[in-house]
């Protein structure tokens, strides 16, 4: 049986164009004359061949026609809520850079939530609170959304929208701009 | 004339979905084309490659500029494929005739392990030969002939999608053409 002191790696790495040129060179006038090298080549050459050939039948077979509106599908399905694209506007863009990070500012909308609820919903019908003094001030409204001024300190911002049954809450320790 | 990847890129990162679908375009078939060596299913094929478009678009953000936008989308399209080659072997057999029903689906008796798969298909075409013996590659196998033999990829870009080294693409391939050459003997 014919042998060769050639590797079939090297072989292969000039096969796949893997070779710098000085080698390459040597090894391509190498293979050109030896009959082992030749038939390893033509071999690796084949199985390429066979494998691009069977995986181009069944491409042929496939239907493309609506292929661009499943991945526009699943890219609907995989869109985040929008309560987290709010979330993300807020972070990104809208937080003031003197405003706490989110624990924080969770932590104190909560607190200031069920405050706000106590004083504004006691438990006992018959005993109503008065309201605080400035009464909330609409500052702004349309047919879905208003933002009121909860706090006569401007330190707190409510905006909501019914229809979505959705609400931001904007809190600021030492707020002192202008409102939004 | 074209824009390049990194153009369409730049304008998907502002939420242009024009400029995705012509990214989609110009890789839907070579990624269902690897999809198709991994899985041989049309149907699996085309459903892994969408979601793997569907992935890059939804995680485009997170892309870096110093990597190349193809290799990317295949190491996605590979790893997505072997996730659901996992899925299918794990589907138990419906007729229990076949086996013991916990071998994944896979036949993996003594007598089925010794005999010759060439023996096994060789009255059929010889397209469906060629697939029967990609088939017997391991994923890890598969890819690297994928990569190399039907999309023409460098060793370094392959060792880029399979996050290994050159040296492990150098003998994956190696083992998988041997391997191919021994089942596909009769047609080489
Ligand atoms: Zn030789």
């Amino acid at each position: 049986m014919n042998t060769c002191p050639r590797s079939e790696r090297v072989v292969a790495l000039f096969h796949d164009d893997e070779l710098d040129s000085p080698l390459r060179r040597e090894v391509a006038s190498h293979v050109a004359g030896c009959v082992v090298c030749t038939r390893t080549l033509a071999a690796f050459e084949r199985v390429q061949e066979l494998v691009a050939q069977a995986v181009s039948e069944q491409l042929e077979e496939s239907d493309f026609s609506n292929f661009w509106e499943g991945v526009a599908s699943r890219i609907d399905q995989q869109a985040p809520p929008s309560w987290r694209l709010w979330l993300q506007l807020w972070r990104e863009r809208l937080r003031p850079a003197w405003m706490p990070g989110t624990p924080v500012w969770v932590a104190t909308t909560a607190a200031l939530l069920v405050t706000t609820v106590l004083v504004f919903h006691p438990p006992a019908k018959d005993s109503p609170l008065p309201l605080p003094d400035p009464a909330p001030t609409v500052l702004a409204a349309n047919d879905q959304a208003q933002i009121e001024s909860l706090s006569s300190t401007a330190t707190v911002f409510l905006w909501n929208e019914q229809e979505g049954n959705a609400t931001v809450i904007w809190v600021g320790d030492d707020y002192e701009g202008d409102r939004p | 004339m074209e824009s390049s990847d990194w153009e369409l890129v730049r304008r998907c990162k502002e939420g242009d979905r024009q400029a995705f679908r012509e990214l989609v375009e110009r890789y839907q078939r070579k990624t269902v084309a690897i999809a198709l060596g991994m899985l041989h299913d049309r149907e699996d094929a085309l459903e892994v490659s969408q979601e793997a478009f569907a992935k890059v678009f939804t995680n485009i953000q997170q892309f870096k500029e110093e990597a190349s936008f193809y290799t990317w989308l295949y190491r996605i399209v590979v790893n997505l494929a072997i996730d659901r080659q996992r899925q299918k072997s794990r589907q138990p057999l419906l007729d229990d005739d076949q086996g013991n029903g916990e071998s994944g689906g896979v036949d993996a008796t003594p007598a089925a392990m010794n005999s010759d798969p060439y023996e096994q298909v060789k009255d059929k075409e010889l397209g469906d030969r060629i697939r029967m013996a990609i088939a017997e590659l391991t994923p890890a196998h598969k890819a690297v002939i994928l990569l190399r033999e039907v999309e023409g990829l460098s060793y370094e870009e392959i060792s880029e999608i399979l996050q290994c080294s050159r040296g492990t693409v150098m003998s994956r391939l190696h083992y998988a053409r041997k391997r191919l050459q021994s089942l596909l003997r009769h047609d080489l």
